[in-house]
């Protein structure tokens, strides 16, 4: 489903990424990890138009996202979270994930633009309270999002991300800041999102959970990928055993 | 209390909520733009172009006046794409005393000595005008387009990759805010009768910018800190001259004691938000007690 092809992208002269290729196949939870600055988050903003590959080739469906703005990625049907918590200020739960409905109006008519939130556009207003059971955030949905607790704030993100129908969802370290039991609830959460037919690519530096929900690992180190593979064997790689603690 | 509903005090009230609510949508969108006294220079030689060139009605007008007014933020808008924050704010600043410094040496418009004459306009109309696009102001800040705008100010690369098409809705704000200058522009021309480009300093930006951080980010909070700012040096005339050392006073406390300002958060909307979660919570309540 998502193609990566040699990509490298160099800041001032340094490779953060240095020729990264994998494959995302369509339906599974694929996860990329790798220490602290190993290039994950600026994969990720690469995939989403938010910065532009110096080379090689990104394809989603056969297409190529290379130059594409990032409200183009995102109206593609890939959608993201964000590392820190990004929620929009001043927006209660709802309207947070109703944002993402509205580029797809705008070529509807924009009489529906100027009616209030919670008037017409019946669909998404039913898909938003589907999300929000899903993830079972029912009882914050209009509560303003930055009043509420920090686990909570970051499901609400994975909602506002679920929003548009996205056939990919990139995940950006959801489980940082998380205690136990909130990281238990999105393990839960990420499967039942990838049974709805999204298809995941999680950037987590919770080994625990990255074991227990992903079909694939790629495993970054200073910008190249030195091991990819099913959790059993990343496991069991050398390589990544020396990269995570030392040879 | 009866200088409150002297005419010219509803006049200045009426043309500062209007200018007041043009800083707001940029504001609200997250463009810092400053370019308010030329947009409002733009509608109030245009208007009285128009009343005394080509003999048209002060309505009309008015209305052409604002829709120049918006076209005159395109330059400003292609000045959104390369530059924001501060930035853009001097440069949208320096862009205003452009056209501002156009009018000082255009012949034709009196250049700095200015223009008079114009049709004079009844202070109800004023008033009229002003109270619609109050209204007209929190429906939109309200609607669909309005959340997107305040998504746009929160965080504008999130709102992006959302599928938001962030240019087009700040193009919007600007537009938006640039029509209600125009307008207020053509109402300062034509109830005063007189303008030269002294009326489109930056003394005027400050102004209002002050009005806006006193009130608040919304709607209502920016009509409030205009009415509020407005009336209190009209109340006691005998400090007027003392107006500045006021406004600084008041702007540091504010600074100090209410720093998102009146009216931060749409008070409506909050009301209403918080009878729902009650409810939600007693049911919530109700559905422990069965289990």
């Amino acid at each position: 489903m998502l193609e990566i092809n040699s990509v490298t992208k160099s800041f001032y002269g340094v490779n953060a990424i240095d020729k990264v290729s994998f494959h995302v196949e369509k339906g599974s939870i694929t996860s990329l990890i790798g220490p602290n600055g190993a290039g994950k988050t600026t994969l990720i903003n690469m995939i989403t138009g938010v910065l532009l590959p110096t080379s090689g080739d990104i394809k989603f469906k056969g297409q190529s996202l290379i130059g594409l703005r990032p409200h183009q990625v995102g109206s593609l049907g890939i959608r993201r979270t964000f590392q820190t918590v990004r929620l929009f200020n001043g927006l209660s739960v709802r309207e947070n994930l109703l944002i993402g409905r509205i580029r797809s109006l705008l070529g509807i008519s924009w009489l529906q633009m100027l009616l209030p939130m919670n008037l017409g556009d019946m669909e998404g207003r039913r898909r938003a309270d589907e999300i929000l059971s899903l993830l079972e955030l029912r009882d914050y949905a209009d509560e303003l999002a930055t009043d509420l607790p920090y686990g909570i704030q970051r499901r609400v993100e994975i909602a506002r991300a679920l929003m548009g129908y996205p056939e990919f969802a990139l995940l950006d370290e959801p489980a940082a800041g998380m205690n136990e039991g909130e990281t238990d609830q999105l393990v839960e959460d990420v499967k039942r999102i990838r049974d709805t037919g999204v298809t995941v690519l999680l950037v987590e530096h919770d080994m625990s959970m990255v074991m227990r929900v992903s079909d694939t690992i790629v495993v970054l180190n200073f910008g190249q990928k030195i091991s990819e593979g099913s959790p059993n064997y990343i496991q069991g790689d050398p390589q990544v055993i020396a990269s995570y603690l030392g040879s | 209390m009866d200088i409150l509903l002297s005419e010219p005090v509803q006049a200045l009230v009426a043309i500062n909520v209007l200018l007041t609510l043009s800083l707001l949508f940029p504001f609200a969108a997250g463009v810092w733009s400053l370019g308010l006294p030329g947009f409002m220079a733009v509608g109030a030689y245009l208007s009285t172009w128009l009343t005394m060139q080509m003999g048209w009605q002060v309505g009309p007008a008015i209305a052409v006046a604002g829709l120049a007014g918006a076209a005159s933020t395109i330059p400003f808008a292609l000045l959104t794409l390369r530059i924001r924050d501060i930035y853009l704010a001097i440069a949208t600043l320096a862009a205003a005393e452009l056209i501002v410094l156009f009018f000082s040496h255009f012949k034709p418009t009196g250049a700095v000595m200015g223009m008079t004459g114009m049709p004079y306009l009844e202070v109800h109309w004023l008033l009229i005008l002003a109270t619609g696009c109050v209204v007209a102001s929190s429906l939109l800040y309200n609607s669909r387009f309005g959340k997107v705008l305040v998504a746009a100010g929160s965080d504008p690369m999130v709102a992006a990759c959302h599928g938001l098409n962030m240019p087009t809705f700040q193009f919007a704000s600007l537009a938006i805010g640039g029509l209600l200058a125009g307008m207020a522009g053509a109402c300062f021309a034509h109830y005063y009768s007189f303008i030269s480009p002294g009326n489109f300093g930056f003394h005027r930006t400050t102004d209002i910018l002050m009005f806006l951080v006193v009130g608040g980010l919304t709607p209502l909070g920016a009509v409030l800190g205009a009415m509020i700012l407005t009336t209190i040096p009209q109340v006691i005339t005998s400090l007027e001259k003392w107006a500045p050392a006021m406004y600084g006073c008041i702007v540091l406390l504010m600074a100090v004691f209410r720093p998102a300002g009146l009216l931060p958060k749409n008070q409506l909307v909050k009301i209403f938000v918080t009878k729902k979660s009650d409810k939600n919570k007693s049911r919530r309540h109700l559905v422990s007690k069965d289990a």
